[in-house]
């Protein structure tokens, strides 16, 4: 065995997955993945966290509300991705859940591009107005009003996000290269 | 990289992803593994490495990843739940200017820990030819350990790569240990 210390201190790669490693038990981190999404990577993702929500015995409702948020936000990545893709050269999105013992905790973040901003932080800002009347409102009228954009759902899925979480949804905005930004979004939900 | 704080927050995400951006990672997974979503994942490199690269770097890239894929699973059925849930898997590709890397975590039993370092090291103090030798070697006397392959996996990996194979071990508790591999391929 050789010594943690001087492999913390190392620039390699052994050093950076060790970093890494060490990371994702200080967060609670269940899961990440940081790549291409297609469908089979989306299955298989959502099969592994059924099947750890199982194996520590969670709430049977909790576990749904977990597993519909984790569809909502992998289909919203494959969403942002997929025009991305030509665009940005190796530029992924990236996935992660995370465990604690109050909340559970899931994460994406993707580029998507400037001209797309401006209309998602309206309505995340927008949704994060709204108590949980205003929401089941808001809800219904996009679903009647039919109006879907052409980002897909009219927000819907953000909507159902936040249905569901019971909290206010968590996201950032950061500045990439020319056109992109990278949108952070944080999701928490309580475990009682 | 992600620090030490206990409360995740929405801008810590950018910067984890800064950070594979710079080490240039192309894919990461990290939690618990099954067959399909390791399948998943090698079905998505090839698509990644599709467009890019040439036909033998492709090759050794895709074949190395098999066999790290089966190495981490080899490892994993035999250990308990409550472990997998604490101490997930890592996977993932990286590519630097002239070289990709394939590196792969895992928890593996102590006992296992000389014996693989052993073969590792044995991998490591040969070239090209005595690789060779010592595959064919293993072939002929059809010596099976019983983890399978006699290391037959680490020395096709090592004869792939043609570089050295960085490696760590770091206990984790009394039955446990967490085993790091480093995999470099030139691109050429």
């Amino acid at each position: 065995m050789s010594n943690l210390e001087d492999l913390k201190n190392a620039a390699t790669p052994l050093n950076f997955i060790y970093k890494l490693h060490e990371g994702m038990m200080s967060k609670n981190l269940k899961l990440i993945y940081e790549g291409d999404f297609s469908q089979d990577i989306l299955k298989a993702v959502l099969s592994m966290t059924e099947k750890q929500l199982e194996s520590i015995g969670e709430d049977g409702k909790i576990k749904k509300k977990v597993f519909n948020i984790m569809v909502e936000c992998l289909q919203n990545i494959c969403k942002h991705t997929e025009d991305n893709k030509i665009k940005i050269n190796h530029k992924s999105a990236i996935f992660m859940v995370g465990f604690e013992n109050e909340e559970y905790f899931i994460c994406t973040g993707n580029p998507i591009k400037q001209e797309n901003v401006e209309l998602l932080k309206m309505k995340l800002a927008e949704i994060n107005n709204l108590d949980k009347e205003g929401l089941k409102a808001l809800y219904m009228e996009v679903v009647s009003r039919g109006a879907i954009s052409d980002r897909g759902g009219a927000g819907l899925g953000l909507i159902d996000i936040a249905r569901k979480s019971g909290k206010k949804l968590e996201y950032s905005f950061e500045e990439m290269e020319k056109d992109y930004l990278f949108f952070s979004l944080l999701i928490r939900i309580p475990r009682n | 990289m992600i620090n030490n704080e206990s409360i995740i927050e929405s801008k810590a995400i950018y910067e984890f992803y800064k950070n594979m951006q710079k080490e240039n990672v192309m894919l990461l997974y990290q939690g618990d593994v099954n067959q399909s979503l390791l399948n998943a994942i090698l079905s998505i490199t090839e698509g990644k490495l599709d467009t890019n690269e040439n036909g033998s770097a492709k090759k050794r890239v895709l074949n190395i990843m098999v066999e790290c894929v089966q190495n981490i699973y080899k490892h994993y059925e035999h250990l308990e739940q409550n472990i997998k849930n604490d101490y997930s898997s890592i996977l993932m590709l990286a590519l630097n200017e002239d070289k990709y890397i394939i590196s792969t975590g895992n928890v593996i039993f102590n006992d296992k820990v000389e014996l693989i370092k052993n073969k590792l090291d044995n991998v490591n103090s040969l070239d090209k030819e005595g690789l060779k030798s010592l595959y064919m070697e293993i072939m002929k006397n059809g010596k099976i350990s019983e983890k399978g392959g006699a290391g037959l996996g680490l020395i096709d990996i090592a004869r792939k790569s043609g570089e050295k194979i960085e490696y760590h071990f770091s206990k984790i508790s009394e039955t446990y240990s967490y085993y790091i591999l480093v995999i470099k391929i030139k691109k050429k």
